[in-house]
């Protein structure tokens, strides 16, 4: 039996390898949706208890265990967002300084990331499942609960935001190359 | 098509989400229309750019530590009711973007050597892991490794089908780390009829000779060797790896870090216990990987489903072997694996035949002008290959801090004259690396990451760069249709500069 079928059963040690196994996608998702560690921690401990409740609701048959916890992981996030809205600017959210990147030019990153976090929150969460986790407009559609369609056209009005932005943003004077070849 | 209709389309295509009939449409505009090619590098570029940062980004934070124990007391004022459980297969999705990469890594490594510019042993990479600390240390006496390899050619995810019966077979291996030597013999265990040889002794090269959909090898072919032995295949730093077997000492990294990374990184991989054939304790990793692929007959889009098993020893995290699952229709089918089941070191002084001398059962040709059996690439210099062959491109000129190892087959086979590698290494290991000699026209798949240089160039960025595996290789092609393979271990904008200064050997 899957830790799964052990932890809709109620078995708490399955639970336990479950949280293991699936802490990275639910933690990963959130704080690409949300911005910061601090929420993306509660996001990690609100979904997973969401899950532990609804467990026995989930049916196997009707789609991927991942499917699901994306959803249940989305729909947190999208609920989070809504409520900050009346309460904290968005230009108010802690940056997390990005691992050390080997990009040479630090300034379009950071132009980049703050085009991805001014898009729509649901166009951010296709982009991230899309080029993030990597799935296919069909997973996604799943996820989403959306057509296929929509996924695509959200997709392509993503990337036209984010080119936008970034070509909106190319010509700032406090953009900083920093050259790390010899 | 107008360019409207194309370009409302670029995004899907790039993302392989167009029907075939669409796809084809699509590339026949593109074929003509100089605005559409520039409208879809550029969404390309874009693409690539929001991958990298949201891998940054997301590889900078971890789960807290502690996570699970704030959690437990919360759930266990909730415990769910138990529930019946439904039979069905659980379909497994995300993927694992470094294991992929590593994957895609390796097999392009594996499609250098396998177009016979070193012939290192498949079995090499299990055995360099299981070793790791051979770069480190110098090691005393001969290593010898068995291992056994299990392989359905019926199970292999379509539309890589290959002919052939099941079978297993178990390689006996023997490597001297002083010297370079080394040997591996292949039987199947039902029949014991050989069924692959490779080797060196120091002089020649040993290569089996594979008639096609025979499984039995009955003809070595001897090539003796003039370029000397190579550092690499001393250091070992060339892998062989079409199976897709990772590790770490070819991503850079211990195994114990490969180990702790891969069971990190992966949304949707997971750990367990067994116990291997000695009884030692192994941990295993099962890891899921979904490609996506074209049937080339039909045109239609396949999406494989793969997973994999992973065996790291419990003490030394060697890699101890693989086994891979063709997940399809709700089943999953072992169509490779490959497991250590014995690893010694011998005395130093313990004689191997090297020369193969102990195979009765296969006759040992000469192959003295190197046309049938592998060669060792040996130094060559740049005036040496443009005489050669005028499809070899190098860099215009050596970048600061680097040097450049040019090697190539001593005597080239008449219908491979372009087979070189342009080795440009700088004092920290990274490097820059063209391989010529593709051979004909290949297809390139991954059509997501083009960039195309001044010179026209189309560059195939094969994979992105991960901040857990940061490497990257690409497939060039030419205007006339010659290709290359580049790799590196830079970032993607310092590859496309160094492209840009590709120039033909003349």
């Amino acid at each position: 039996m899957t830790p799964i079928q052990r932890a809709r059963q109620g078995d708490p040690d399955a639970f336990a390898v479950l949280f293991e196994q699936y802490k990275n996608l639910v933690f990963k998702t959130a704080y690409l949706m949300l911005g910061t560690t601090a929420d993306a921690e509660d996001a990690l401990q609100q979904v997973f208890i969401r899950v532990h409740r609804s467990l026995p609701e989930y049916d196997p048959r009707k789609g991927a265990f991942t499917t699901w916890l994306y959803r249940v992981t989305l729909n947190h996030c999208l609920n989070q967002r809504r409520q900050w809205r009346f309460h904290v600017p968005l230009d108010a959210l802690i940056k997390t300084p990005a691992a050390p990147a080997s990009s040479i030019d630090i300034a379009e990153e950071e132009s980049i990331r703050q085009a991805i976090r001014e898009l729509s929150d649901k166009q951010r969460a296709v982009v991230i499942l899309r080029y993030y986790w990597e799935l296919s407009y069909s997973e996604i559609s799943d996820i989403l609960n959306i057509p296929l369609g929509t996924v695509k056209s959200r997709l392509d009005l993503a990337l036209k935001t984010l080119r936008r932005a970034l070509s909106d943003n190319a010509d700032l004077p406090n953009s900083i190359q920093v050259e790390v070849y010899p | 098509m107008t360019c409207e209709q194309t370009q409302s389309l670029l995004n899907a295509y790039l993302d392989n989400e167009l029907t075939p009939s669409e796809r084809a449409r699509v590339q026949t505009h593109l074929q003509s229309c100089a605005n559409c090619q520039n409208e879809l590098a550029q969404l390309s570029t874009l693409q690539t750019r929001v991958r990298t940062t949201l891998q940054h980004r997301a590889a900078a934070v971890q789960p807290p530590a502690h996570a699970w124990q704030t959690l437990a007391p919360k759930i266990k004022s909730s415990t769910p009711l138990p529930h019946p459980v439904h039979g069905g297969t659980l379909v497994r999705k995300p993927l694992f973007i470094g294991a992929v990469v590593a994957v895609l890594v390796l097999t392009l490594i594996g499609v250098w050597i396998t177009r016979n510019a070193t012939p290192v042993s498949a079995q090499e990479i299990l055995n360099r892991s299981a070793h790791s600390q051979q770069n480190t240390q110098p090691q005393q006496g001969i290593q010898h490794t068995q291992t056994k390899i299990y392989f359905n050619p019926h199970a292999v995810p379509p539309p890589k089908q290959v002919p052939g019966e099941p079978r297993t077979t178990l390689m006996d291996s023997y490597r001297d780390p002083r010297t370079g030597y080394y040997r591996s013999v292949a039987r199947n265990t039902d029949t014991n009829q050989i069924t692959d040889v490779n080797g060196f002794d120091g002089l020649n090269l040993y290569t089996a000779n594979h008639e096609d959909g025979v499984d039995v090898v009955t003809t070595v072919y001897r090539t003796p060797q003039v370029g000397g032995v190579p550092e690499m295949i001393k250091k070992q730093q060339m892998v062989r790896s079409g199976n897709g077997i990772k590790d770490g000492a070819a991503l850079n990294m211990t195994d114990q870090e490969l180990f702790e990374r891969m069971r990190a990184t992966s949304a949707n991989t997971s750990a367990t216990e067994e116990q291997w054939e000695n009884g030692r304790k192994v941990y295993v990793l099962h890891m899921t990987v979904t490609e996506d692929d074209v049937n080339k007959a039909s045109g239609e889009k396949l999406e494989l489903r793969m997973s994999s098993d992973l065996y790291f020893d419990a003490e030394t995290y060697a890699v101890l072997g693989q086994a891979n699952y063709n997940d399809r229709d709700g089943q999953s089918t072992l169509f490779y694996s490959s497991r250590i089941i014995l690893q010694e070191t011998l005395p130093a002084d313990t004689i191997v035949a090297w020369d193969m001398t102990d195979l009765t059962d296969v006759q040992i040709v000469d192959d003295a002008q190197g046309q049938f059996g592998d060669q060792l690439p040996g130094p060559i210099t740049a005036d040496e290959l443009a005489k050669r062959t005028t499809h070899a491109y190098l860099l215009s000129a050596v970048p600061a801090g680097f040097t450049l190892t040019l090697t190539a087959p001593p005597n080239p086979r008449p219908k491979e004259p372009d087979i070189y590698i342009a080795d440009y290494r700088d004092a920290d290991d990274n490097y820059f690396v063209i391989q010529g000699g593709m051979g004909g026209p290949t297809e390139v798949k991954n059509q997501n990451d083009l960039y195309t240089t001044q010179s026209g160039l189309k560059v195939y960025f094969d994979g992105r760069p991960t901040y857990e595996m940061p490497y990257l290789n690409a497939t060039v092609v030419a205007p006339d249709g010659t290709q290359f393979l580049i790799a590196g271990k830079l970032p993607l904008e310092r590859m496309q500069e160094l492209a840009e200064q590709l120039v033909q050997v003349k």
